[in-house]
């Protein structure tokens, strides 16, 4: 076969990705399909600070003896450990992107459609992205959004601690993660990096998901996406729709990433901190206090308290996926992927399978 | 693959299904006794979904087969290269796997209909998360229906719309099993 024909190919099979794909995911990117690994390199960044700052994981971290992490790890790119030397510094930031990455896929393939529109539109998961629930509604909307990721956090990471708190062999756990070609994989991981990178991704998210003050310390606005991509859904009410120009990280969000890069340092050097009463210690309190206070007054009116980062935030905005594939939004750049006619078809096979599926499931239960 | 090659292939497609209808302008006529014949086929597979997993994975691919008949039934062995598309996490078209095998088949309807089954060994060309290239398992491929067309005496075109394929080429505890659905376009030449 010909490099024209492959990339003829690819083109075309890239066009149907491209249309579908977005419709179910959302928050900075994970990497799959070319996309950057936004999540995972500010999730080896902040780890390779921690490292930096005298963080010793070969004190710290158990290593299994399975060697099933290390091919999952190179499978997921080299490039997602580089600089992290020794098998514990490897093991602990492989847990702590697994983690990172769970939020976003749950053990489903990043390329399985009807998968990612459940997991980011799971109604009492919003906060996993932090992002506004249902009712989290006008301006008391962003309070509430605020103070729901906040406790997700918190509880991430007492999950965390409480691995932590186990004898170092109870601290090894296996979870699922999936691999092109094989499906689920069960992988060994450090429970304490594990639940600490969901934490983390949710940290990660709330830059993504927010109007920020310019230094990018106060949260002016929590976006929206449950109603974002309904026809149900109201400005004023609801608050901005989820903007997929804040995930691309290497893209238009990039100066938004690069600033937002202390906080997530800040956020993993929370590891290395502990109390009187423990671990974590005093070090969260003050990464909220630091990162995630509400500025009050700001909406759409005033330009989110004149945030530099408004018209990032209203920039190609999810939208119903009818009108996302057919360009019916109002918004600009409300328009995704480049043939929408050939998206339809593709949704409407998967629909019809989906469909063939179930028949055969109840004909067999009878 | 040069840019008029959809457009041959179209119109071999149309040419075939404007033949005339008689076994003696150009139908598929039952032949009696022996015939031995060549195929070369290229195939195209989206949507191989299995539960849980990708949308979009997706496999293009050729292969040959060399078979022979006596009246309706037949016995043939091929070989098959499929690649896949990679997706999840990076955006690639992988070498794949070679497949060899054999199978058997069976022609209705004065041989404008044929099915057939086939099943070999399938050899891993690329390096996975945890196989190697050239590790080998099977595959198994049923077609249950293809239309056949003679445009001329010594060209068969048959079209299979949809075939069923197992490539199986890591067998065990992590095992790659992957369900493709198959468009098939096969040129025959009796010899």
């Amino acid at each position: 076969m010909t490099r024209a024909a492959t990339q003829r190919i690819l083109a075309l099979l890239l066009a149907f990705a491209a249309a579908a794909i977005p419709a179910g995911a959302s928050a900075f990117t994970v990497r799959a399909l070319d996309r950057p690994a936004c999540h995972e390199e500010m999730t080896r960044d902040g780890f390779l600070a921690l490292v930096a700052a005298g963080f010793d994981a070969e004190v710290a971290v158990p290593v299994p003896a399975s060697h099933r992490w290390k091919e999952i790890a190179a499978y997921l790119g080299d490039d997602l450990h580089a600089g992290a030397e020794g098998e514990a510094e490897r093991f602990m930031l492989y847990s702590l992107m697994l983690g990172a990455r769970y939020p976003d896929l749950r053990g489903a393939s990043a390329t399985d459609i009807q998968s990612l529109r459940e997991i980011h539109r799971d109604p009492d998961r919003q906060d996993t992205h932090f992002m506004r629930a249902v009712d989290d509604d006008y301006a008391a909307g962003n309070v509430a959004a605020i103070a729901r990721g906040e406790a997700y956090i918190r509880a991430r990471v007492d999950r965390a601690a409480s691995y932590l708190a186990q004898p170092a062999d109870q601290q090894i756990v296996e979870r699922s993660v999936y691999v092109e070609l094989y499906g689920e994989v069960s992988t060994p991981v450090w429970a304490p990096a594990y639940y600490f990178g969901m934490a983390l991704h949710t940290v990660e998210d709330s830059f993504s998901h927010t109007v920020r003050s310019d230094d990018l310390t106060r949260i002016c606005h929590v976006g929206n996406y449950m109603e974002a991509v309904t026809d149900d859904y109201d400005l004023e009410r609801d608050g901005l729709r989820h903007s997929w120009a804040m995930d691309r990280c290497q893209e238009e969000a990039a100066e938004l990433a690069a600033a937002a890069r202390p906080a997530f340092e800040d956020f993993v050097a929370v590891f290395a901190t502990s109390g009187e009463a423990g671990w974590p210690g005093a070090g969260l309190d003050e990464f909220f206090a630091a990162w995630m206070t509400l500025e009050p007054g700001c909406d759409d009116a005033n330009d989110y308290c004149d945030s530099k980062w408004a018209e990032l935030a209203r920039t190609d905005p999810s939208l119903p996926l009818w009108d996302s594939m057919f360009g019916c939004g109002a918004a600009p750049g409300a328009t995704r992927g480049d043939v929408p006619w050939l998206a339809a078809a593709v949704i409407l096979a998967l629909a019809f399978v989906r469909i063939l599926r179930r028949r055969r499931a109840a004909g067999g239960g009878r | 693959m040069s840019t008029r090659a959809p457009y041959v292939l179209c119109a071999l497609v149309a040419a075939a299904a404007a033949a005339p209808g008689n076994a003696s302008a150009g139908d598929v006529a039952l032949r009696e006794g022996r015939s031995a014949y060549l195929q070369l086929e290229g195939f195209g597979a989206a949507l191989n979904d299995g539960v849980g997993g990708s949308n979009i994975t997706a496999s293009v691919g050729y292969g040959g087969r060399a078979g022979w008949r006596r009246g309706m039934i037949g016995f043939f062995v091929e070989f098959s290269r499929d690649h896949w598309l990679s997706t999840e996490v990076e955006t690639e078209l992988t070498q794949g796997v070679l497949g060899f095998g054999a199978g058997a088949e069976m022609l209705f309807a004065k041989e404008r209909l044929r099915i057939s089954a086939a099943g070999g060994s399938s050899t891993l060309l690329f390096d996975t998360a945890f196989h190697d290239r050239g590790t080998t398992g099977f595959y198994i491929d049923l077609r249950p229906a293809s239309l056949r067309l003679s445009p001329a005496s010594w060209l068969v075109v048959e079209l299979c719309p949809i075939g069923f394929t197992l490539v199986s080429p890591a067998v065990g505890d992590l095992a790659i099993r992957r369900i493709e659905y198959r468009t098939t376009l096969t040129l025959e030449v009796p010899l």
